[in-house]
């Protein structure tokens, strides 16, 4: 393993710890199902990196029963997709994560599995087999199947917003199509039109974000086009243009937030509220009664937050 | 009562992961800091590799999703998932010798 190249370890233990640190106490999920465990129809795909935005899986389970349907949250490293491995050329290794976490889904009997995460989507994609026993598609998918419903409950929600997007491929086009047929369909939301908003890649990832220039050139365009926020995709855009707030007052919002404020769901933004704190060590005064119940050392801790919300 | 199999010379297990065959099973004789140890080599997870483990002391962590098993305190998984098989281990006139627990 090269010098320069975290571990799994020191990943997953972050996801790990940061995430039960960012976690509101309402938050649940199953890591894995036993045999004979609970079935669901929907199972949302908790990805790894989602920890750190638990909002956004909450949100999606919220916004699921404002339709109607109940869901199973499953996920997190021990149901991981393998895109990790896949980025560190572990193949063999990819391919495994891929199909355990699979077949973990068969353990609660889905008609459908949605993922929130690009990745995840596209190492589902990846790795199906023959014959598997249940649906995977992007949860926009299912919001836009439920639009007319969901459009009875909404109120106006008076923003303007910038959409960001990623078109590499056609799954990422169809994501960013139902996203922005879900945005027009919330009363009151002026979407402006950004001739910046285009986001490289699949998403904008930790390990591939979008480059510094690009990303000021997009709030600087938001900004001067007086842009309430900028709306984004995946919890990975959201995570990496959070910080954007502190210098050009534009806000970030994951799209099921302004879902959400349409849809009258109250919502609290862990990793925002941290992120804006400006520093790892106000993240750690401000979650030291939590660093100190769940008996995690502090040195670690503030590692773990450099790692995962200052990246 | 244990019943001990000959793994090779202890020399041939230097620092280090080794894996192994014992009948059906396969294992994975450990030197860490010098110390011996054995234990199975798929993690009780999802069968992960566990000959490819990142190690830290004496703690194992299988490859795919980081479950960490501390080989001093028995193979305990410590987030408190399933515990890792650790087979007896001893060193007889400069032969390994496993005894393998179920």
């Amino acid at each position: 393993m090269s010098s320069t190249r975290p571990s799994y370890t020191t990943i997953f233990e972050t996801v790990r710890g940061v995430g039960k640190l960012l976690a509101p106490d309402d938050f649940s999920y199953v890591t894995e199902i036993p045999t004979n465990g609970p079935e669901s129809q929907l199972i949302i795909h908790l990805s790894c990196m989602a920890h750190y935005t638990p909002h956004v899986p909450m949100l999606a389970r919220k916004i699921l029963q404002k339709i109607g349907l109940d869901c199973l949250i499953l996920g997190g490293p021990e149901s991981c997709c393998g895109e990790l491995h896949k980025h560190f050329q572990d193949v063999d290794l990819e391919k495994q994560m891929a199909k355990a976490a699979m077949f973990g889904f068969r353990r609660a009997k889905p008609h459908t599995v949605l993922s929130i995460c690009p990745d995840c989507d596209e190492q589902f994609r990846r790795h199906a087999v023959n014959r598997q026993p249940f649906k995977h598609s992007n949860i926009s998918q299912l919001f836009v199947e439920h639009l007319d419903t969901l459009k009875k409950r909404m109120r106006e929600v008076n923003l303007r917003v910038i959409p960001h997007f990623h078109t590499i491929n056609e799954a990422r086009q169809t994501d960013a199509r139902n996203m922005l047929q879900i945005l027009n369909a919330i009363p009151g939301l002026k979407l402006i039109e950004a001739q910046h908003a285009l986001g490289p890649g699949l998403h904008c990832q930790t390990l591939h974000p979008m480059p510094v220039d690009d990303q000021a050139r997009m709030f600087d365009e938001a900004r001067d086009l007086g842009a309430d926020a900028i709306v984004v995709p995946y919890h990975s855009c959201y995570r990496q243009h959070c910080k954007m707030q502190l210098t050009h007052g534009v806000e970030v919002h994951h799209y099921f937030n302004l879902l959400a404020m349409a849809l009258d769901i109250p919502f609290t933004e862990p990793f925002k509220q941290m992120r804006m704190l400006g520093d790892v060590d106000s993240v750690i005064q401000a979650l030291r009664p939590k660093i100190q119940e769940l008996g995690y050392d502090e040195d670690v801790v503030r590692t773990q937050v450099a790692r995962a919300i200052f990246c | 009562m244990t019943e001990w199999t000959a793994v090779g010379e202890e020399q041939k297990f230097g620092e280090g992961l080794h894996p192994i065959t014992l009948g059906r099973r396969q294992v994975v004789v450990a030197r860490l800091s010098g110390k011996l140890f054995a234990f199975d080599a798929l993690c009780p997870h999802a069968q992960g590799p566990m000959d490819r483990s990142e190690v830290e002391g004496a703690i194992v962590s299988c490859p795919l999703h980081a479950w960490r098993f501390d080989l001093e305190q028995g193979g305990k998984e410590l987030h408190g998932y399933r515990n890792l098989t650790v087979h007896d281990i001893k060193v007889t006139d400069g032969q390994v010798l496993v005894g393998m627990r179920e």
